[in-house]
């Protein structure tokens, strides 16, 4: 049984973590550079159509434009929470040794 | 010179079917796509972080901060994945379509052409041979060239009419996409703060424009949809007021009391396809108020001695515990408080306390409430045509009267009542891109079964007057059970 008052997860998993969500991120970005700003729907032949789909990427450009800046912040988050537990906590297994 | 053959066709690839790019279409669908599989990866990466992370217990408090945050974002990140996905797989439908449809069309419209110059070259050989050696041009053939022609006019047609139909029913999906995604969702079925009202974006419409609107209704006999005018819904657009209706051997029906596999709403499957796109909820007044002249009628009549008595009683102040289920079937949900729903009174229509100067013995006295027939408060007379327990007034009974007319003065007063209701807006689309909407309104009303919930649907006549029909909810047909002897 682990003492409570110490972590059992070592803060460079959580660090880890984060640094593979950062990696995401940047992956979001390139999803977030088609949704960034007015761009024009491709050529689908009917007025009421192209307003239909620019509607639907209007409304998917906030969600995105939202998740990619949540996820930026996560993964910072995550980063900065793994300093803060080793600083807390120091190492865990030499606790446990 | 007289023209052989059938007239010109001069038939052209329409423009906006020109203008389709497929191949623009499906990459653009590949990007959606490839946007779709990163959100995916990285609401994958999540999970699995959450998973790696939370059960190792790093401090109680952090890791259910983390697991919350994690997986509320790795459902925002499914949304753009599935959004994307719908995008990219409707982008890909459209240009099969499109590309299906110009073929089609672009076929029709080169051998139009060819069939113009046929005849052309004919009537230009005819032209040029001298009159009395002109014969009459063969009737077989000119047969055939004037049906080649109305097949080509036919292809041309249905091959724009395929490429309506997948625009239509793209921009339905493109729809839904929009519709799903937080900030139109919140607006279509947000709370009322927004100002938006049902009473005030109804309009009327011609019948014309609303069959229009509606389109054919699938079936001849035994189902249809009623209704009439137009709702302008919170995201601006115009919905016409449906009312779908189905006939079975019990009755006429407008809605089903518990989900149904072939709903009324989808006229018993005939009209599958429509997706809720928005609901909202709220209190509302419909139709003018009631005229100074009429409540002052009803005022003086009060004053004469009779005082108009409204059958049972609207509670507007009990709207506020309507609840509705997932398929709109309206509830009132236990009171509390204030607002605690009172037992029923008996006596049907006199519930209204009623004072009255009564005899006592030689004396005269006065009673508050005629209604509650205590002994001592009963006239004694010696007709045996006059119920014992009943209290009868000495005329004139000027507090009667009195008494009437603020009773007059109440009915005036609640005269309005029946114009606050709580209402319930639906709006819906179909994917093959027709919309429609439908407005229930619910009173509640005090009877002498206690509390009951008024539904109507909500129309607008084209001459603009505001209707008002029962809602006919059908219940479950009782499955026969077959007994054996």
């Amino acid at each position: 049984m682990p003492d409570p008052s110490r972590l059992v997860v070592t803060p460079s998993l959580i660090a880890d973590a984060g640094r593979q969500l950062s990696a995401f991120a940047g992956t979001l970005d390139r999803t977030a550079g088609h949704f960034g700003g007015p761009r024009p729907a491709p050529p689908l032949g009917d007025a009421g159509c192209t307003m239909a789909y620019l509607r639907a990427h209007h409304e998917l450009a906030g969600l995105v434009t939202t998740a990619v800046v949540q996820g930026r912040s996560f993964a910072a988050a995550l980063g900065d929470a793994a300093v803060l537990y080793e600083a807390l906590d120091g190492d865990p297994r030499q606790a446990a040794a | 010179m007289n023209r052989i053959g059938p007239a010109a066709l001069d038939l052209h690839l329409p423009p906006e079917l020109a203008s389709v790019d497929p191949a623009a279409l499906r990459s653009r669908a590949v990007e959606h796509q490839t946007d779709a599989g990163a959100a995916d990866a990285q609401a994958a990466a999540l999970r699995t972080a959450v998973i790696r992370l939370v059960p190792a217990a790093w401090l109680g408090l952090g890791a259910s901060s983390f697991a919350t945050g994690a997986l509320l974002q790795a459902n925002s990140l499914a949304g753009v994945a599935a959004a994307g996905r719908d995008l990219a797989t409707t982008l890909d439908a459209l240009a099969g379509a499109l590309e299906q449809a110009r073929a089609d069309a672009s076929a029709a419209v080169r051998t139009g052409q060819q069939l113009d110059d046929e005849v052309a070259t004919e009537n230009a050989f005819w032209a040029r041979r001298p009159e009395p050696e002109r014969v009459d041009p063969d009737p077989a053939r000119l047969e055939t060239q004037a049906a080649a022609a109305r097949s080509l006019q036919a292809r041309l047609a249905a091959a724009t009419d395929a490429a309506r139909r997948a625009w239509a029913q793209a921009s339905a999906a493109f729809d839904l996409v929009a519709y799903q995604m937080p900030a139109l969702s919140a607006a279509m079925s947000g709370s009322a703060d927004d100002g938006w009202r049902p009473s005030t974006n109804l309009s009327a419409l011609p019948a014309v424009d609303w069959r229009r609107l509606v389109g054919l209704s699938p079936v001849c006999q035994g189902a249809g949809w009623a209704g009439a005018g137009v709702l302008v819904g919170p995201d601006g657009r115009h919905y016409p007021l449906v009312v779908p209706w189905i006939e079975d051997a019990r009755g006429r029906w407008s809605a089903d009391l518990a989900p149904a596999e072939q709903a009324v709403s989808t006229l018993g499957g005939a009209d599958p396809g429509w997706h809720e796109i928005g609901v909202r909820f709220g209190i509302d007044s419909f139709g003018p108020p009631a005229g100074t002249a009429t409540k002052a009628a009803i005022v003086t009549a009060g004053f004469l001695g009779n005082a108009p008595q409204m059958i049972g009683r609207l509670r507007p102040d009990l709207l506020p515990l309507l609840r509705w289920t997932t398929s709109g079937l309206p509830t009132l949900s236990p009171p509390t408080g204030k607002s605690a729903i009172p037992p029923p009174r008996g006596g049907g229509t006199a519930q209204i306390p009623r004072s009255a100067l009564v005899q006592e013995d030689d004396r005269l006295g006065w009673t508050s409430d005629t209604s509650g027939a205590s002994p001592n408060r009963a006239a004694h007379r010696g007709g045996s045509d006059v119920v014992a327990s009943k209290a009868t007034p000495f005329t004139p009974n000027l507090v009667g009267l009195a008494d009437s007319g603020l009773a007059g003065l109440g009915t005036a007063g609640r005269l309005d009542d029946s114009r606050l209701v709580a209402y319930r807006a639906t709006f819906e689309e179909n994917a093959d891109g027709r919309v429609r909407a439908r407005v229930v309104t619910y009173r509640v009303r005090d009877g002498s079964n206690g509390p009951t919930v008024l539904s109507d649907d909500v129309s607008v006549t084209p001459e603009g007057r505001l209707g008002r029909a029962p809602v006919t909810y059908r219940t479950p047909a009782t499955p026969q059970v077959a007994t054996v002897d």
